[in-house]
């Protein structure tokens, strides 16, 4: 009952795609359901507010420019082209603002445990660890922000990067080590 | 420091990270996007978008960028020539379509390779192409001069035409010669097909190495879509459809200044003295920024783009780390290589077979070609290594 009932959700929502393309009702119940989500991909890329505000506009206003020419059919599809619109966008603003240093101290700045954990080594490694992120390629960097804080799935990224499973996989591998390589520099020094 | 990805998502997971929502942004940027959607709306669904996500794309990559530099400098080179004198003529649909393309005085029609290129022209010799990522390029045939401009870059090009081949039906891939010069007679009548929910009559005409297919709308006598097919360069075939005649063209449209605010790239399309060793020296080019050492899956210069944007999506291409004059030359060695290609007389029939190969490969056979006069073909092995080899000695 329980999964013919999420189905028919899932049916409904896909409607919902294909109408957007012409309605804007559509579009617009389409943007209470991910607006959410772009935006918090936006903080967690870019670690300010205020500018994951930007961001989000940014993609948003390009999906109503260009939505009418979408070919995606389910609301996968249309996740799918939204984070990638996003990761283009988050990389676009980096590229053309040299603000890097600021966002690691805003970033810093920002970081503590949630939980009030006795760890404290985790803590203190991420100001190190977020360096390291930011010495990665803008789509590695992407990579690590929608596996990480967005908790995607290796389909759901190849989807989104346009690559193989098996070469998420491969990246991702290749980028742990690169960021545990960087932070054995650093703690060697 | 984690061990593992696992440890890794736990130092995410502690992380207080503030992403709550401003109730105000979500609600104007709403108001916003709905405005937009509806703007767009009153705009016919225009290409530009495509457009302008295909730019993007295809700028990312140092390769692509080259690639796109020589396919402009190459679309001009192999582009169209101002149109003729009339010819007598028949009363056929058929006729009448050869008469219009003769006597016109603009013409516009989009090209579909597998990349779209929108095309203009006007007496006595301007020509307006719109490719892939805004990319206008302006030709002026009277004067033998271009520019093209690089919206990405807000950069333009200004060309000099030096040396050209004076005669342009030498260029064996000038399409738009090939229709100026069509007879006024088919070879063949095709009788009628549904092409794209129309029903339309075809006519085909053979000439030498050229099979132009030509569909008109036998009720209007419209041309609708042409197809033409070079039979010894299969993947450099096209479709041209969505012909307008003798429509006003704006003079502006063809000037050949650049848009306010544009920096100058110096270029200089010369083809002097193109031989068998700037197509060497392409493959080697190639070879040297695909990861694998392979060599370009194609030689068409209208798939560079597409070719060289996928693959990039592909990851194929290795780190480039290149100068804006060391891109300029890279983009020089492809658009000299790939215009030894289009120099190529019929008779040479000519052969790429480098896809998959890898450079080194020194046993397999790339390219052969049979240059003029000659009784034997020079073949480009793997390793780019050529011999003079017999006819019968050639790869089937």
């Amino acid at each position: 009952m329980v999964g013919a009932m999420a189905k028919f959700v899932e049916r409904k929502e896909d409607d919902l795609v294909l109408k957007a393309r012409t309605q804007a009702e559509a579009l617009s119940r389409l943007y209470e359901m991910y607006y959410e989500r772009i935006f918090r991909f936006c903080v967690h890329r870019l670690f300010n507010k205020e500018i994951a505000e930007d961001v989000t506009s940014t993609v948003f206003f390009e999906v109503a420019r260009s939505i009418r020419l979408f070919k995606g059919r389910t609301v996968q599809d249309f996740q799918n082209w939204l984070y990638a619109i996003a990761a283009n966008q988050a990389n676009a603003y980096i590229r053309k603002n040299s603000r890097r240093k600021e966002l690691l101290k805003e970033a810093a700045d920002l970081m503590t445990a949630a939980d009030g954990s006795t760890d404290e080594s985790s803590e203190q490694d991420w100001p190190r660890l977020y360096e390291a992120i930011l010495k990665l390629k803008p789509q590695h960097q992407t990579i690590v922000t929608l596996r990480f804080f967005e908790n995607l799935k290796y389909e759901q990224l190849a989807q989104i990067l346009n690559v193989k499973e098996a070469t998420v996989r491969v990246t991702l591998h290749r980028i742990l080590n690169e960021l545990r390589n960087h932070l054995q520099s650093v703690l060697e020094r | 420091m984690f061990k593992d990805e696992s440890e890794f998502k736990k130092i995410v997971n502690r992380l207080n990270i503030d992403t709550e929502v401003n109730p105000a942004h979500r609600e104007e940027l709403r108001r916003q996007v709905l405005s937009v959607f509806n703007e767009a709306e009153q705009q016919p669904a225009t290409r530009i978008t495509v457009l302008q996500i295909l730019r993007r794309t295809i700028m990312k990559s140092p390769v692509t960028k080259i690639a796109a530099a020589a396919a402009i400098i190459i679309a001009l080179l192999i582009g169209l020539h101002y149109f003729g004198d009339s010819v007598n003529i028949t009363s056929t649909a058929y006729a009448e379509i050869v008469e219009k393309l003769h006597n016109a005085r603009t013409m516009t029609y989009t090209s579909n390779g597998t990349t779209e290129i929108e095309i203009a022209f006007k007496k006595p010799g301007y020509m307006r192409t719109t490719m892939p990522g805004d990319y206008v390029t302006v030709i002026d045939w009277t004067q033998g001069k271009g520019i093209s401009t690089l919206p990405t870059r807000n950069q333009f090009i200004e060309m000099e035409m030096s040396n050209l081949p004076n005669d342009p039906a030498q260029q064996q891939f000038n399409v738009i010669e090939k229709l100026r010069t069509l007879p006024e007679r088919a070879d063949e009548e095709l009788g009628t097909r549904e092409i794209d929910g129309r029903v339309l009559q075809g006519f085909r005409v053979t000439e030498e190495d050229v099979i132009n297919t030509v569909w008109i709308d036998p009720q209007t006598h419209d041309l609708v879509r042409v197809e033409t097919e070079f039979i010894n360069a299969p993947g450099m075939n096209v479709t041209m459809t969505d012909f307008q005649f003798d429509i006003d063209l704006d003079d502006s449209l063809f000037r050949l200044t650049p848009p306010d605010g544009y920096t100058r790239v110096e270029a200089q399309a010369d083809v002097s003295g193109v031989t068998e060793q700037d197509l060497i020296e392409y493959l080697r080019a190639w070879s040297s920024w695909t990861k694998d050492k392979t060599f370009p899956p194609t030689l068409n210069p209208m798939e560079l783009q597409k070719v060289s944007m996928e693959m990039e999506q592909r990851g194929e291409f290795g780190k480039v780390e290149t100068t804006d004059q060391q891109r300029k030359r890279d983009a020089m060695t492809m658009y000299r290589g790939i215009m030894f290609l289009t120099q190529l007389p019929a008779e040479s029939n000519w052969r790429y077979a480098g896809e998959d190969i890898k450079f080194g490969d020194a046993g397999t056979p790339i390219f052969w070609y049979r240059p003029e006069g000659s009784e034997t073909y020079r073949v480009i092995y793997g390793d780019l290594s050529v011999k003079d080899v017999a006819a019968e000695n050639l790869p089937k």
